[in-house]
């Protein structure tokens, strides 16, 4: 399966997901469903992950993957759609897998738009967040600060959500395919955006929290010029969120993830 | 580098609700109450079992 017809049958698939789970996450009564279903959003995150690091790939063994891949997916929403085949259904997700295999919007989204640099630099976000985390001896106040239970918990919820979001917007623009549709997917960027910045953010209270007292001024400093340009910046583009911060003109992403690595330095 | 996925069977969450991100309305959440005999469950582990395989087949570092 090719990538565009592997990702029209990813987002028509998660459109009939999000179909019942907009009523179920909200009002079913049972342990199992009520709430957002983390792993089941986890299997949409990284099999968008998957379709975009492989969309460069046209030899007959990745398009067998992808096309497995998919066939799980379906048969998992299928199975889900069954259990809760009391919710209507209010979209028409055929259109969806329709409007990606003949519109221009593919295109402009899923290969020419820097949507796609995003999800890289939120993958490699997630792959900081589980090792860095795995590598600091987080001690008892801290973690009773933050109720942080155990070593193994790598999944930062509050990123996975901000994902949820990111692909609620993209299907929006699908679902309506108007004028305004990219409007949809710049705040899908900005949500994508938001969970790379969570990652970052949540690593640097973990570690400045437990070190607070050995952190050096300028660290500090940095942190506190970091947390103003942000406010300065509010409402801006992402694209615009750029300033000098000592000699370098980055995006305040790149800003947080250096001072960060620059204090973890400082600590050996 | 070796691609980390970690599988649905290994890992945890954290919630962070103070963390001051516009998910905070949306932070109720379920997991690890997966059961073997719900059918919906059972496709989802295998669908986070073959991500994890093609991760590590392509080297996808996440």
């Amino acid at each position: 399966m090719i990538y565009q017809k592997a990702l029209a049958s990813f987002f028509a698939n998660y459109c009939r997901f999000l179909n019942v789970d907009l009523s179920v996450s909200l009002l079913d009564k049972s342990d199992r469903y009520n709430g957002r279903d983390i792993d089941a959003l986890i299997v949409f995150q990284d099999s968008f992950i998957f379709l975009i690091e492989t969309r460069g790939l046209s030899s007959v063994e990745s398009n067998e993957d992808r096309a497995q891949l998919m066939a799980r997916i379906n048969t998992m929403v299928a199975d889900y759609t069954t259990i809760h085949r009391d919710v209507p259904s209010f979209m028409d997700c055929n259109k969806i897998y329709n409007i990606l295999i003949d519109s221009d919007f593919f295109a402009q989204v899923f290969l020419e738009n820097t949507l796609i640099d995003y999800i890289t630099k939120y993958s490699i976000s997630s792959k900081d967040f589980f090792q860095k985390v795995k590598g600091i001896d987080i001690n008892e106040e801290v973690r009773k600060k933050f109720k942080y239970s155990d070593e193994n918990s790598i999944i930062l919820v509050q990123a996975i959500l901000e994902i949820n979001n990111a692909f609620s917007h993209i299907l929006a623009s699908l679902k309506n395919n108007d004028d305004d549709a990219l409007k949809n997917i710049e705040k899908a960027r900005s949500h994508i955006y938001r969970a790379t910045l969570d990652h970052y953010k949540m690593l640097i209270r973990l570690v400045y929290t437990q070190k607070n007292h050995t952190v050096n001024e300028t660290i500090t400093k940095k942190f506190q010029e970091l947390r103003f340009k942000e406010f300065e910046l509010i409402g801006t583009g992402i694209e615009k969120k750029v300033f000098l911060h000592g000699d370098k003109e980055e995006n305040i992403l790149t800003h947080y993830k250096e001072t960060f690595n620059e204090m973890m330095m400082n600590d050996s | 580098m070796q691609a980390q996925r970690t599988s649905i069977h290994k890992r945890s969450y954290f919630n962070a609700p103070h963390l001051n991100t516009g998910s905070v309305s949306g932070s109720q959440y379920n997991n690890h109450k997966i059961k073997d005999n719900n059918p919906f469950d059972k496709s989802l582990i295998q669908v986070d079992d073959l991500l994890t395989k093609l991760f590590n087949k392509y080297n996808i570092n996440k």
